[in-house]
Protein backbone atom coordinates (compact mmCIF):
# COMPACT_ATOMS: atom_id res chain seq x y z
CA UNK A 1 0.00 0.00 0.00
CA UNK A 2 1.11 3.54 -0.77
CA UNK A 3 2.42 4.91 2.56
CA UNK A 4 1.15 8.43 1.76
CA UNK A 5 -2.37 7.01 2.19
CA UNK A 6 -1.72 6.90 5.95
CA UNK A 7 -2.18 10.71 5.88
CA UNK A 8 -5.76 9.92 4.90
CA UNK A 9 -6.40 6.70 6.84
CA UNK A 10 -5.18 7.72 10.33
CA UNK A 11 -7.20 10.97 10.64
CA UNK A 12 -10.21 9.25 9.03
CA UNK A 13 -10.07 6.52 11.70
CA UNK A 14 -10.07 9.15 14.46
CA UNK A 15 -12.95 11.02 12.82
CA UNK A 16 -14.92 7.76 12.51
CA UNK A 17 -14.41 7.14 16.23
CA UNK A 18 -15.54 10.65 17.12
CA UNK A 19 -18.69 10.54 15.02
CA UNK A 20 -19.71 7.10 16.28
CA UNK A 21 -19.40 8.29 19.91
CA UNK A 22 -21.22 11.53 19.03
CA UNK A 23 -24.04 9.64 17.34
CA UNK A 24 -24.39 7.18 20.24
CA UNK A 25 -24.67 10.03 22.75
CA UNK A 26 -26.95 12.29 20.70
CA UNK A 27 -29.06 9.90 18.62
CA UNK A 28 -28.99 6.81 20.83
CA UNK A 29 -27.91 3.25 19.89
CA UNK A 30 -30.92 2.39 17.68
CA UNK A 31 -30.67 5.36 15.32
CA UNK A 32 -26.85 5.09 15.28
CA UNK A 33 -27.07 1.44 14.24
CA UNK A 34 -29.60 2.25 11.54
CA UNK A 35 -27.62 5.22 10.19
CA UNK A 36 -24.28 3.45 9.95
CA UNK A 37 -25.76 0.23 8.58
CA UNK A 38 -27.91 1.83 5.86
CA UNK A 39 -25.41 4.51 4.86
CA UNK A 40 -22.58 1.96 4.58
CA UNK A 41 -24.77 -0.44 2.59
CA UNK A 42 -25.89 2.35 0.24
CA UNK A 43 -22.38 3.70 -0.30
CA UNK A 44 -20.80 0.25 -0.67
CA UNK A 45 -23.43 -0.75 -3.25
CA UNK A 46 -22.84 2.47 -5.18
CA UNK A 47 -19.09 1.92 -5.21
CA UNK A 48 -19.47 -1.81 -6.02
CA UNK A 49 -21.55 -0.91 -9.09
CA UNK A 50 -18.94 1.67 -10.12
CA UNK A 51 -16.00 -0.70 -9.60
CA UNK A 52 -17.61 -3.45 -11.68
CA UNK A 53 -18.97 -1.25 -14.45
CA UNK A 54 -17.49 -1.35 -17.96
CA UNK A 55 -15.98 2.12 -17.48
CA UNK A 56 -15.26 2.82 -13.76
CA UNK A 57 -15.19 6.54 -13.00
CA UNK A 58 -12.00 6.26 -10.95
CA UNK A 59 -9.22 3.84 -10.04
CA UNK A 60 -8.05 3.37 -6.47
CA UNK A 61 -5.97 0.85 -4.54
CA UNK A 62 -5.78 -0.33 -0.92
CA UNK A 63 -7.91 -2.69 1.14
CA UNK A 64 -10.62 -4.13 -1.10
CA UNK A 65 -13.74 -6.22 -0.53
CA UNK A 66 -15.09 -7.95 -3.68
CA UNK A 67 -13.07 -5.56 -5.83
CA UNK A 68 -14.36 -2.42 -4.11
CA UNK A 69 -11.89 -0.16 -2.27
CA UNK A 70 -13.15 -0.03 1.34
CA UNK A 71 -11.81 3.43 2.10
CA UNK A 72 -14.36 5.00 -0.26
CA UNK A 73 -17.60 3.86 1.47
CA UNK A 74 -16.08 4.74 4.87
CA UNK A 75 -15.26 8.21 3.54
CA UNK A 76 -18.81 8.55 2.27
CA UNK A 77 -20.31 7.57 5.65
CA UNK A 78 -18.10 10.11 7.47
CA UNK A 79 -18.99 12.89 5.00
CA UNK A 80 -22.73 12.16 5.08
CA UNK A 81 -22.80 12.15 8.89
CA UNK A 82 -20.79 15.36 9.21
CA UNK A 83 -22.88 17.21 6.62
CA UNK A 84 -26.06 16.08 8.42
CA UNK A 85 -24.61 17.29 11.73
CA UNK A 86 -23.57 20.69 10.32
CA UNK A 87 -26.96 21.19 8.63
CA UNK A 88 -28.72 20.50 11.94
CA UNK A 89 -26.32 22.85 13.76
CA UNK A 90 -27.27 25.66 11.39
CA UNK A 91 -31.01 24.98 11.09
CA UNK A 92 -31.91 23.62 14.53
CA UNK A 93 -29.00 23.89 17.02
CA UNK A 94 -31.11 22.90 20.05
CA UNK A 95 -32.15 19.55 18.64
CA UNK A 96 -34.00 18.02 15.75
CA UNK A 97 -36.98 20.07 14.64
CA UNK A 98 -39.87 18.18 12.99
CA UNK A 99 -40.57 21.14 10.70
CA UNK A 100 -37.03 21.18 9.35
CA UNK A 101 -36.53 17.62 8.17
CA UNK A 102 -36.53 18.39 4.44
CA UNK A 103 -34.55 21.68 4.66
CA UNK A 104 -31.94 19.70 6.61
CA UNK A 105 -31.68 17.25 3.69
CA UNK A 106 -31.21 20.13 1.22
CA UNK A 107 -28.65 21.98 3.29
CA UNK A 108 -26.66 18.84 4.08
CA UNK A 109 -26.36 18.23 0.31
CA UNK A 110 -24.94 21.73 -0.13
CA UNK A 111 -22.48 21.15 2.73
CA UNK A 112 -21.31 17.79 1.39
CA UNK A 113 -20.59 19.55 -1.92
CA UNK A 114 -18.23 21.88 0.01
CA UNK A 115 -16.57 18.87 1.70
CA UNK A 116 -16.15 17.17 -1.69
CA UNK A 117 -14.45 20.24 -3.17
CA UNK A 118 -11.81 20.11 -0.42
CA UNK A 119 -11.30 16.33 -0.20
CA UNK A 120 -11.37 15.59 -3.94
CA UNK A 121 -8.82 18.29 -4.77
CA UNK A 122 -6.37 17.13 -2.08
CA UNK A 123 -6.88 13.40 -2.77
CA UNK A 124 -6.71 13.76 -6.54
CA UNK A 125 -3.49 15.75 -6.38
CA UNK A 126 -1.95 13.28 -3.92
CA UNK A 127 -2.75 10.46 -6.35
CA UNK A 128 -4.83 8.51 -3.80
CA UNK A 129 -7.29 7.91 -6.63
CA UNK A 130 -7.19 8.61 -10.34
CA UNK A 131 -10.11 9.72 -12.47
CA UNK A 132 -10.89 7.83 -15.63
CA UNK A 133 -11.14 10.67 -18.12
CA UNK A 134 -12.38 8.38 -20.88
CA UNK A 135 -15.81 8.34 -19.14
CA UNK A 136 -18.14 10.89 -20.84
CA UNK A 137 -18.45 14.06 -18.74
CA UNK A 138 -15.16 13.55 -16.88
CA UNK A 139 -12.80 14.66 -19.65
CA UNK A 140 -9.55 16.31 -18.65
CA UNK A 141 -10.28 19.81 -19.94
CA UNK A 142 -13.29 19.76 -17.65
CA UNK A 143 -11.14 19.25 -14.54
CA UNK A 144 -10.37 21.92 -11.98
CA UNK A 145 -7.32 21.29 -9.78
CA UNK A 146 -7.36 17.66 -11.00
CA UNK A 147 -10.99 17.19 -9.99
CA UNK A 148 -13.77 16.79 -12.59
CA UNK A 149 -16.35 19.53 -11.85
CA UNK A 150 -19.19 17.03 -12.28
CA UNK A 151 -18.08 15.30 -9.07
CA UNK A 152 -19.33 18.12 -6.83
CA UNK A 153 -22.87 17.61 -8.15
CA UNK A 154 -22.38 13.86 -7.81
CA UNK A 155 -21.62 14.11 -4.08
CA UNK A 156 -24.62 16.38 -3.55
CA UNK A 157 -26.91 14.04 -5.47
CA UNK A 158 -25.72 10.92 -3.62
CA UNK A 159 -26.28 12.62 -0.27
CA UNK A 160 -29.66 14.04 -1.30
CA UNK A 161 -31.02 10.65 -2.35
CA UNK A 162 -29.76 8.81 0.77
CA UNK A 163 -30.73 11.51 3.27
CA UNK A 164 -34.21 12.03 1.74
CA UNK A 165 -35.03 8.37 2.28
CA UNK A 166 -33.23 8.11 5.63
CA UNK A 167 -34.71 11.24 7.20
CA UNK A 168 -38.20 10.51 5.94
CA UNK A 169 -38.37 6.73 6.46
CA UNK A 170 -36.15 6.28 9.52
CA UNK A 171 -35.92 9.56 11.43
CA UNK A 172 -39.20 11.31 10.66
CA UNK A 173 -42.29 9.85 12.31
CA UNK A 174 -45.00 10.84 9.82
CA UNK A 175 -46.26 8.69 7.02
CA UNK A 176 -47.77 11.62 5.12
CA UNK A 177 -44.35 13.17 4.64
CA UNK A 178 -43.16 10.07 2.82
CA UNK A 179 -45.38 10.83 -0.18
CA UNK A 180 -44.01 14.38 -0.27
CA UNK A 181 -40.44 13.09 -0.12
CA UNK A 182 -41.11 10.61 -2.91
CA UNK A 183 -42.49 13.46 -5.03
CA UNK A 184 -39.40 15.54 -4.33
CA UNK A 185 -37.03 12.68 -5.17
CA UNK A 186 -39.09 12.03 -8.33
CA UNK A 187 -38.76 15.68 -9.41
CA UNK A 188 -35.05 15.54 -8.68
CA UNK A 189 -34.55 12.41 -10.76
CA UNK A 190 -36.68 13.81 -13.58
CA UNK A 191 -35.30 17.38 -13.59
CA UNK A 192 -32.28 17.80 -11.33
CA UNK A 193 -30.10 14.93 -12.61
CA UNK A 194 -30.60 15.66 -16.36
CA UNK A 195 -29.94 19.37 -15.67
CA UNK A 196 -26.79 18.50 -13.71
CA UNK A 197 -25.54 16.15 -16.44
CA UNK A 198 -26.27 18.78 -19.10
CA UNK A 199 -24.46 21.46 -17.09
CA UNK A 200 -21.42 19.28 -16.42
CA UNK A 201 -21.21 18.30 -20.11
CA UNK A 202 -21.54 21.88 -21.30
CA UNK A 203 -19.13 23.57 -18.91
CA UNK A 204 -15.61 24.36 -19.94
CA UNK A 205 -12.60 24.36 -17.67
CA UNK A 206 -12.88 26.63 -14.65
CA UNK A 207 -16.67 26.98 -14.70
CA UNK A 208 -16.96 25.37 -11.29
CA UNK A 209 -20.14 27.32 -10.59
CA UNK A 210 -22.24 25.30 -13.06
CA UNK A 211 -23.03 22.33 -10.78
CA UNK A 212 -23.56 24.70 -7.85
CA UNK A 213 -25.98 26.79 -9.96
CA UNK A 214 -27.81 23.59 -10.88
CA UNK A 215 -28.11 22.58 -7.23
CA UNK A 216 -29.32 26.08 -6.31
CA UNK A 217 -31.89 26.02 -9.12
CA UNK A 218 -33.08 22.69 -7.79
CA UNK A 219 -33.40 24.15 -4.28
CA UNK A 220 -35.53 26.99 -5.70
CA UNK A 221 -37.69 24.39 -7.38
CA UNK A 222 -38.07 22.69 -4.03
CA UNK A 223 -38.58 25.79 -1.94
CA UNK A 224 -42.36 26.32 -2.39
CA UNK A 225 -42.90 22.69 -1.35
CA UNK A 226 -40.66 23.05 1.69
CA UNK A 227 -42.34 26.33 2.67
CA UNK A 228 -45.84 24.84 2.37
CA UNK A 229 -44.69 21.81 4.32
CA UNK A 230 -43.21 23.92 7.08
CA UNK A 231 -46.23 26.19 7.29
CA UNK A 232 -48.90 23.51 7.39
CA UNK A 233 -47.74 20.02 8.17
CA UNK A 234 -44.81 20.83 10.44
CA UNK A 235 -46.68 23.20 12.74
CA UNK A 236 -49.68 20.92 13.00
CA UNK A 237 -47.54 17.94 13.91
CA UNK A 238 -45.58 19.93 16.49
CA UNK A 239 -48.85 21.12 18.02
CA UNK A 240 -50.29 17.61 18.14
CA UNK A 241 -47.06 16.31 19.68
CA UNK A 242 -47.20 19.00 22.36
CA UNK A 243 -50.87 18.20 22.96
CA UNK A 244 -50.02 14.52 23.41
CA UNK A 245 -47.27 15.34 25.88
CA UNK A 246 -49.71 17.56 27.79
CA UNK A 247 -52.26 14.75 27.89
CA UNK A 248 -49.64 12.29 29.15
CA UNK A 249 -48.54 14.67 31.90
CA UNK A 250 -52.19 15.17 32.95
CA UNK A 251 -52.67 11.38 33.08
CA UNK B 1 -63.66 14.13 20.04
CA UNK B 2 -61.75 12.63 17.14
CA UNK B 3 -59.53 9.79 18.30
CA UNK B 4 -55.96 9.66 16.96
CA UNK B 5 -55.25 6.45 15.10
CA UNK B 6 -51.92 4.71 15.61
CA UNK B 7 -50.78 5.86 12.16
CA UNK B 8 -51.47 9.52 12.90
CA UNK B 9 -49.83 9.62 16.29
CA UNK B 10 -46.46 11.30 16.05
CA UNK B 11 -43.73 9.13 17.57
CA UNK B 12 -41.62 12.03 18.71
CA UNK B 13 -39.06 9.78 20.36
CA UNK B 14 -37.13 9.08 17.14
CA UNK B 15 -36.98 12.79 16.32
CA UNK B 16 -35.45 13.77 19.61
CA UNK B 17 -31.74 14.25 19.94
CA UNK B 18 -30.23 14.14 23.42
CA UNK B 19 -28.30 17.22 24.51
CA UNK B 20 -26.96 18.15 21.06
CA UNK B 21 -25.28 21.29 22.41
CA UNK B 22 -23.32 19.36 25.01
CA UNK B 23 -21.94 16.72 22.62
CA UNK B 24 -21.40 18.96 19.57
CA UNK B 25 -17.62 19.41 20.19
CA UNK B 26 -17.08 15.72 19.35
CA UNK B 27 -18.45 16.09 15.82
CA UNK B 28 -16.83 19.50 15.41
CA UNK B 29 -13.50 17.89 16.28
CA UNK B 30 -14.16 15.38 13.47
CA UNK B 31 -14.76 17.99 10.79
CA UNK B 32 -11.83 20.13 11.96
CA UNK B 33 -9.51 17.09 11.76
CA UNK B 34 -10.48 16.67 8.09
CA UNK B 35 -10.03 20.39 7.34
CA UNK B 36 -6.63 20.56 9.10
CA UNK B 37 -5.44 17.34 7.40
CA UNK B 38 -6.34 18.68 3.95
CA UNK B 39 -4.77 22.07 4.73
CA UNK B 40 -1.50 20.55 5.94
CA UNK B 41 -1.40 18.14 2.98
CA UNK B 42 -1.88 21.02 0.54
CA UNK B 43 0.73 23.17 2.25
CA UNK B 44 3.49 20.76 3.22
CA UNK B 45 3.12 17.67 1.01
CA UNK B 46 1.72 19.05 -2.24
CA UNK B 47 3.20 22.55 -1.65
CA UNK B 48 0.42 24.09 -3.71
CA UNK B 49 -1.09 27.15 -1.99
CA UNK B 50 -3.78 27.44 -4.69
CA UNK B 51 -5.35 24.27 -3.26
CA UNK B 52 -5.88 26.18 -0.01
CA UNK B 53 -8.81 27.91 -1.72
CA UNK B 54 -10.71 24.62 -1.68
CA UNK B 55 -10.83 24.68 2.12
CA UNK B 56 -12.61 28.06 2.27
CA UNK B 57 -16.26 27.01 1.53
CA UNK B 58 -16.37 24.25 4.18
CA UNK B 59 -14.44 26.38 6.69
CA UNK B 60 -17.13 29.09 6.30
CA UNK B 61 -19.90 26.50 6.84
CA UNK B 62 -18.23 25.07 9.96
CA UNK B 63 -17.51 28.51 11.42
CA UNK B 64 -21.13 29.54 10.88
CA UNK B 65 -22.38 26.32 12.48
CA UNK B 66 -20.04 26.99 15.45
CA UNK B 67 -21.51 30.46 15.76
CA UNK B 68 -25.10 29.15 15.76
CA UNK B 69 -24.28 26.55 18.42
CA UNK B 70 -22.48 29.11 20.57
CA UNK B 71 -25.44 31.53 20.31
CA UNK B 72 -27.89 28.78 21.30
CA UNK B 73 -25.69 27.78 24.25
CA UNK B 74 -25.40 31.41 25.40
CA UNK B 75 -29.20 31.81 25.24
CA UNK B 76 -29.65 28.65 27.30
CA UNK B 77 -27.22 29.92 29.94
CA UNK B 78 -29.05 33.28 30.16
CA UNK B 79 -32.40 31.47 30.49
CA UNK B 80 -31.04 29.18 33.20
CA UNK B 81 -29.69 32.15 35.14
CA UNK B 82 -33.01 33.99 34.86
CA UNK B 83 -34.86 30.92 36.11
CA UNK B 84 -32.47 30.46 39.02
CA UNK B 85 -32.90 34.12 39.97
CA UNK B 86 -36.65 33.58 39.95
Amino acid sequence: MDKSKLILIIPAAFVMGFIVVHSLRVNGPALTRKFFFWSFLYCYTKEFINAHSRQPEYFSSGLELFGTPMMVPFGWVISIYLSWFLAECILCPRGRNPAKVLPTVGLSSMIIACISFMVECSGGNMGWWEWNYSVPGLWHENALLKMPVKIIGGWGTTNLIFMSFFMVYVVSPWREVRHKALKIIGIFIAVGIPLGLLASNLVTRGLIVAPIVTMTAFMFLLWPRLRDYRASRGRRVIDSAREMRGRRSLD
Amino acid sequence: MKQDTAANQPKIGCMESREPLKHAPLAFAGIWIIIVTCTLTNLFVLRNPVLMLTVIPIAICVTYAHKRMAAARAEDIVKARKQSNG
